[in-house]
């Protein structure tokens, strides 16, 4: 028996997103297919698996992924999915505490990758959203709803992108002191 | 050497260590958990991005693969021995200093 679970994590939640999984896994449900805003789980013993993310710099064809995920798998971890650049991992939990990343440094370096993502989308947003508005005001036509819903999601994105972006300055004044 | 060579990370200078026989991936974090008594445990995407730098740096290469078997092992190379060595030269000079200044 399968159980599927719509729900929306933004970009910026991703820590969130490994919470409930784990929380999930520790119900009896483990992630077995993921989708777009769609879990798929199935029944596990409780508490046997641990979830990460990771969000790869490139599309998940490219070969440089394909080695990524391999190598992960190779230490004892399990690919689930992916969605978009967004792949899920899991691990058995009776092979200890599953972590992606352990230093500052490569933290970090994951951060950076999603606040690109996230400052592209916005910046795209306000462009498209401004450009938008502009015509409208030039040419003196209606009022422009399409323009201002980017001109709004544009700034969501950007307070996404400030969340992320408070975690990662605070890991690089730490990295000040201790790697 | 001198000044030619900063610190090494933690997480390099144990992988450095624990290619000073071949290894691969998974084995690689055991020996790190092991040599630290547990204190560090290298995380699989860190040390991924640490063995592209260190082969891209020519400090470890791969070895090459061994048929029926997909886990890729690497091994240190003579440059990267010697990283070790000024970098062991370097924590050194910081023991010595640091016990004779607080006299421990």
């Amino acid at each position: 028996m399968k159980k599927v679970v719509r729900k929306v994590f933004w970009a910026w939640q991703a820590e969130e997103e490994e919470q409930w999984l784990n929380e999930m896994a520790k119900e009896g449900w483990v992630l077995c297919e993921v989708g777009w805003c769609k879990y798929t789980f199935e029944p596990c013993e409780k508490g046997e698996y641990q979830f990460r993310l990771e969000y790869l710099a490139n599309n998940i064809g490219h070969s440089e992924s394909v080695k990524y995920i391999n190598f992960i798998e190779e230490t004892g971890a399990e690919y689930v999915g992916n969605w978009m650049h967004w792949v899920y991992f899991r691990q058995n939990t009776a092979k200890g505490d599953f972590e992606l990343h352990s230093s500052r440094a490569s933290k970090i370096k994951y951060m950076e990758r999603v606040t690109g993502l996230i400052s592209g989308l916005a910046i795209a947003n306000l462009v498209i959203g401004a450009s938008n508005i502009l015509i409208t005001l030039v040419t003196g036509t209606s009022f422009n709803i399409i323009g201002i819903a980017n001109i709004i999601l544009a700034w969501f994105l950007y307070r996404g992108y400030k969340k992320i972006n408070a975690k990662c300055r605070k890991l690089v004044e730490e990295q000040q002191l201790f790697e | 050497m001198g000044t030619a060579q900063g610190a090494l990370t933690e997480a390099v200078f144990y992988i450095l260590l624990s290619l000073t026989q071949s290894r691969h991936g998974y084995g690689i974090m055991q020996n790190v958990t092991q040599l630290s008594n547990g204190r560090i445990n290298l995380a699989a995407g860190t040390l991924y991005g640490a063995i592209n730098t260190l082969l891209e740096k020519g400090w470890i290469e791969a070895l090459p693969e061994i048929k029926d078997s997909r886990k890729k092992e690497y091994i240190i190379t003579t440059e990267g021995l010697e990283t070790l060595k000024v970098e062991l030269a370097r924590l050194e000079e910081l023991l010595t200093n640091g016990k004779g200044v607080l006299g421990v």
